[in-house]
């Protein structure tokens, strides 16, 4: 504070204008304002006796503190910091980074062996799992009965954060492809989002897909057409019979149970 | 002695090409034998079944992407005999039923003026054996109950209980899969009428 500025301030406990908390300060203009001819302080309150004095150097308002310099400044020095840490660590601790995506790549690993163990058909546990009345029904070679039809499950939102979503996308085998388009605990979008990549293990879209059920021929379809057919259907069911494939690997006949 | 060996060596092949000539054509047979029709009959079913199913597709609301549902359409044309096949529709409010081709009711269905419908199927059954006709195809008629419901703005605005009946055709048919010919006996769905709505 420069010198050439002064404060002034009252210091009677009953003077309502300098007890403003707010600016409790006069300022030397305002001071000088207030002096007679005889350079007598004039109360402003009007009383008698004015306590109206010059601050002491102690007294002086402290300016504010800069938290918006402080902020910027330790914001500053914080991104140094890890910049200069990350530079350490990736040229020093590479062996310790090396370890971490191994052990990731474990976990990865035996999370991928526990999901295709699930996932193989004809256990125990897939076999009960199959609730398709329809299914049921002509299992049982049966002549009747009522069929609610179920509306094909939609569980997930399209566009929302979707976990199963990676999941869906690692089916191994032609047969876990086939299983999981049909397979309705994903949504539509999903199991549809896995038909090119189901439909890339084959020659071409019209290979000719022979469907039987309880190993009695059912029908034909070409394969494009089959896929749709267990996407909408949602026939989860299916076991790879026979498949023969061409010389680049690709399959060019197929023949499953469902 | 050369002579001979070159005969039956040419004797070989010809019965050879003769016999995977046979393997390659298959015949279908001419006559379905009643362990056939039954299987004919359980596949009937199923696609009976597979076409509610197909319906339950095309008429959810809920369903938002149109291919799937055009898809849902094309499957479940290819189920029945021709695409000239008829579908008859009644109306709970008056007596006068109409007859639309499959994919034009598919397509009527598809878009209909509800903002939610529930088509239930029940009680598929057969009412009718197979019996073969005069041009050698085997006609059966199955029949189940549809129960449509129709809601506006979360109100049941109609509802209707309809008894329908589906020809049902074994025939013999020859498609072509890529490079590959098939001939075969094959069950396929024909003209569905109306018996009865309440």
């Amino acid at each position: 504070m420069s010198d050439s500025i002064k404060l002034y301030k009252c210091y009677k406990g009953t003077c309502s204008k300098c007890l403003n908390e707010e600016d409790p300060y006069i300022t030397e203009d305002e001071y000088k304002e207030l002096l007679d001819a005889d350079g007598k302080v004039q109360c402003p309150e009007g009383h008698l006796d004015c306590g109206i004095q010059e601050l002491k150097p102690e007294d002086y308002p402290k300016p504010p503190k800069d938290n918006k310099k402080l902020f910027i400044i330790g914001g500053g020095i914080l991104i140094v910091v890890l910049l200069i840490a990350g530079v350490v660590f990736m040229f020093s601790g590479k062996s310790k980074y090396d370890k971490a995506a191994s052990s990731m790549k474990s976990v990865g690993n035996a999370v991928e062996v526990i999901k295709d163990s699930l996932d193989k058909p004809n256990t125990p546990d897939s076999k009960a799992a199959d609730n398709n009345p329809i299914r049921q029904e002509v299992a049982s070679g049966n002549k009747d009965q009522s069929m609610p039809i179920a509306k094909p499950k939609v569980e997930e939102k399209e566009g929302g954060i979707d976990k199963s979503a990676s999941d869906i996308l690692t089916a191994s085998s032609l047969e876990n492809g086939l299983q999981k388009i049909g397979d309705t605990k994903y949504s539509l979008s999903q199991r549809k989002a896995l038909l090119p990549k189901v439909l890339s293990k084959f020659e071409n879209s019209t290979v000719m897909v022979t469907v039987s059920m309880n190993n009695n021929k059912f029908e034909y379809f070409t394969v494009d057409k089959y896929l749709n057919r267990i996407l909408i259907q949602g026939i989860k069911n299916i076991s790879v019979k026979n498949e023969t494939k061409n010389n680049a690997g690709l399959v060019n006949e197929l023949s499953v149970n469902e | 002695m050369r002579k001979i060996a070159i005969v039956k060596v040419m004797i070989f092949f010809l019965i050879a090409s003769l016999s995977v000539n046979a393997q390659e054509k298959q015949p279908v047979e001419k006559l379905l034998g009643a362990e056939d029709l039954k299987i004919f009959a359980t596949n009937a079913l199923q696609k009976t079944k597979e076409l509610t199913k197909y319906i339950s597709t095309i008429t959810d609301k809920g369903i938002k992407d149109n291919e799937i549902k055009l898809e849902a359409t094309d499957l479940a044309v290819e189920l029945f005999v021709s695409e000239d096949n008829v579908v008859e529709v009644s109306n709970a409010n008056r007596s006068e039923v109409i007859g639309y081709k499959i994919r034009e009711y598919l397509n009527k269905i598809r878009v209909l003026a509800f903002t939610k419908v529930e088509i239930t199927f029940y009680d598929v059954q057969y009412i009718s054996e197979f019996k073969k006709g005069p041009d050698g195809k085997y006609y059966g008629v199955i029949t189940f109950f549809q129960k449509f419901e129709g809601y506006k703005e979360g109100k049941l605005v109609y509802k209707d209980v309809t008894q329908k009946n589906i020809e049902v055709v074994i025939d013999k048919v020859t498609t072509m899969y890529g490079s590959k010919k098939v001939e075969r006996w094959n069950v396929l769905l024909g003209n569905i009428t109306v018996k009865e709505t309440k």
